[in-house]
């Protein structure tokens, strides 16, 4: 069963507004979607109805906030089919990966595994552990013989990302938790840009711990989650402190919450939790593999639309397949920048892209590419607007013949 | 590199009266250095201008913008060259405006000389000559009058301090001009255009021939 995009627009405000005249094509999802308004409507409830702190007064305003913050856990857990103790909110993806990165126990020598395609979120956490004489050792990415091959007795820990945000190919990422699992190593699955475009089982997946955001999910920005499974909490230290992750403490001693509270420093976010919440909800109730599916219709439409230049006054990156792409067309057009590609785009015709390096520096510093333009998908996106943009790339492809 | 060069100095000088460009301004500053300093420039200040050019030239015209593309950098070095040598000949019509108090001392051409002494003259003969101030004397190099004037017109020089402008009219064309721009001033005056004419350009009076030394320090007396 297909989606039904034209419902869908209606519920995003920003899709009936015009700039310049023109509609708005929207084709950075991967950096930040837009919210419907049933997500904005749940924010504003928030700050209008019950603007009060959550777990720690009694008056009834702060009941009315515990109660919506303890329904979008129990959402969002079920988004993930987690347990309620296993989400813990956090701001973003890159927040979870530091949460991992500074609460997991290392030793001197033992090594971190991660791929050459990474995100910097996923990238500089672990570089920093190098201080602590901890090796970070990189494995191609998507190649599971490399990764098998690099896994050894000293790797503890892995974190990759499940689809890479600079081209959209996607990993075999149960394959390669097993193989983790098998040498007694920890994985952390980067899956900023799979849970919003794909349906995902932590049960299933079976990672120790699964870190993204919100605000690529039609969440509020600033929101995110980290899942970290149950029984992977044994080598775990704390991340930052203070509180609401204490039961008790004196002036020697603490004892600490459990899960999740114990990661939940400080007052947290609460409309964007409950923002979070109702997001999950509407992506759960169009349905994640009709996203997913629709995701890749669209990115086929482009793909076959500029077939016959890739290669040529195209430069794709990734898998030429666009199913494997996920919702993402990275590219760039012979004889102009990628900059120049998106602020064209964007001046003329209202199409949105991102275009640079998308913080995966080390990969385009690694294979000697400046950078390149990104268009991004997603589910209020149509079939007319995926035409539109390969007619206007089409167009500027013919600038530099 | 040029490009960000002449962004810098355009968008500095619009910085000046409008906060909008400030940012631009400091981008195309930090362009220009890094280019001067052989380095990228990192904040994609030249793409940007570019792109911003032809976007509006693809919603007028697609032919012109795929031009302007493909020659965008022949065409902004000629842009840029045309930009120096205004900005040349700019500075050079500022030093001859605060030395000669004209922009354009040869041909009189220039748009800020009706200010003199900081007022406007109001000439019943049109616009008064360039740079010029106080008293004119036209005459011809081999008029036979104004050769016997010269130790007059020296003498008086010397008595009242007044210099005249002179200027010869035979042979100078921009002069003939000059004189020309106030033929009507000075045949009311004389009856005729001829030399030795001795005219002021404040009361646009005249007087013509020969003079005495007396005569002419009364005309500059009530004339000057």
């Amino acid at each position: 069963m297909g989606i039904n995009v034209n419902k869908i627009r209606k519920d995003f405000p920003i899709l009936s507004k015009t700039i310049d005249g023109k509609p708005i094509v929207y084709f950075d999802n991967a950096c930040q979607t837009l919210r419907p308004v049933q997500v904005l409507n749940k924010i504003n409830e928030y700050y209008n109805e019950y603007p009060a702190c959550v777990g720690r007064s009694n008056h009834k305003l702060s009941e009315k906030a515990t109660k919506e913050v303890f329904e979008a856990r129990k959402k969002v857990s079920k988004f993930f089919n987690a347990k309620e103790n296993e989400i813990i909110f956090t701001r973003n993806t890159t927040e979870g990966i530091n949460l991992i990165s500074h609460a997991f126990k290392l030793n001197e020598g033992e090594s971190v595994l991660i791929s050459d395609k990474e995100h910097n979120s996923n990238l500089i956490p672990w570089l920093m552990l190098r201080k602590k004489r901890i090796n970070v050792r990189f494995f191609k990415f998507g190649d599971i013989e490399d990764f098998e091959s690099k896994m050894d007795s000293t790797v503890k820990l892995v974190s990759t990302a499940h689809v890479s945000n600079m081209d959209g190919t996607s990993q075999p990422i149960e394959k390669m938790v097993k193989i983790a699992h098998d040498n007694k190593a920890f994985i952390l699955i980067d899956a900023a840009q799979s849970a919003p475009h794909r349906q995902i089982d932590v049960r299933k997946i079976g990672a120790d711990a699964i870190s993204c955001s919100g605000h690529k999910m039609l969440g509020p920005s600033g929101t995110g989650m980290l899942y970290l499974s149950e029984k992977s909490t044994q080598n775990m230290d704390l991340f930052m402190t203070g509180g609401e992750t204490v039961i008790n403490s004196t002036y020697d001693d603490v004892v600490f919450e459990k899960m999740p509270n114990r990661y939940e420093a400080g007052l947290q976010n609460y409309a964007g939790i409950i923002g979070l919440g109702e997001a999950v909800e509407y992506l759960k109730k169009v349905g994640m593999n009709n996203i997913e599916e629709h995701e890749k219709m669209l990115n086929t439409i482009m793909t076959e639309g500029l077939k016959d230049l890739i290669g040529d006054n195209i430069q794709l990156l990734g898998n030429p397949e666009p199913k494997l792409r996920s919702g993402i067309f990275s590219f760039n057009l012979k004889g102009m920048k990628y900059h120049e590609v998106s602020l064209i785009l964007d001046k003329t015709r209202n199409i949105m892209i991102r275009s640079g390096q998308h913080c995966v520096h080390s990969w385009f510093n690694a294979n000697r590419i400046d950078g390149s333009a990104r268009a991004s998908l997603y589910l209020y996106n149509t079939e007319e607007e995926a035409k539109s943009f390969v007619e206007a790339v089409r167009k500027l492809s013919s600038f530099s013949r | 590199m040029v490009l960000c060069i002449v962004a810098l100095v355009v968008f500095a000088f619009m910085s000046i009266f409008s906060a909008k460009y400030r940012p631009l301004a400091a981008e195309a500053f930090d362009c220009s250095f890094r280019k001067m300093t052989l380095r990228k420039c990192s904040t994609g200040f030249d793409e940007k201008v570019k792109s911003i050019v032809i976007s509006k030239l693809m919603m007028k015209n697609e032919n012109a913008a795929k031009f302007v593309f493909r020659h965008f950098s022949s065409i902004s070095l000629v842009f840029s060259l045309l930009f120096f040598a205004s900005m040349g000949y700019s500075l050079y019509s500022i030093y001859n405006l605060m030395v000669f108090g004209t922009c354009d001392p040869i041909t009189g051409n220039c748009i800020f000389t009706p200010f003199i002494n900081g007022t406007t003259v109001n000439s019943t003969a049109g616009k008064p000559p360039c740079g010029l101030e106080g008293f004119i004397e036209f005459y011809g190099e081999e008029c036979p009058h104004c050769l016997k004037m010269k130790p007059i017109v020296t003498q008086v020089e010397t008595e009242t301090g007044v210099i005249f402008n002179k200027l010869e009219v035979w042979h100078n064309q921009s002069n003939q001009e000059i004189m020309l721009m106030h033929a009507s001033d000075i045949e009311k005056d004389c009856g005729m255009l001829g030399v030795p004419a001795f005219y002021s350009l404040k009361t646009n009076k005249t007087v013509c021939g020969e003079l005495s030394a007396e005569k002419l320090k009364d005309f500059i007396l009530w004339n000057g």
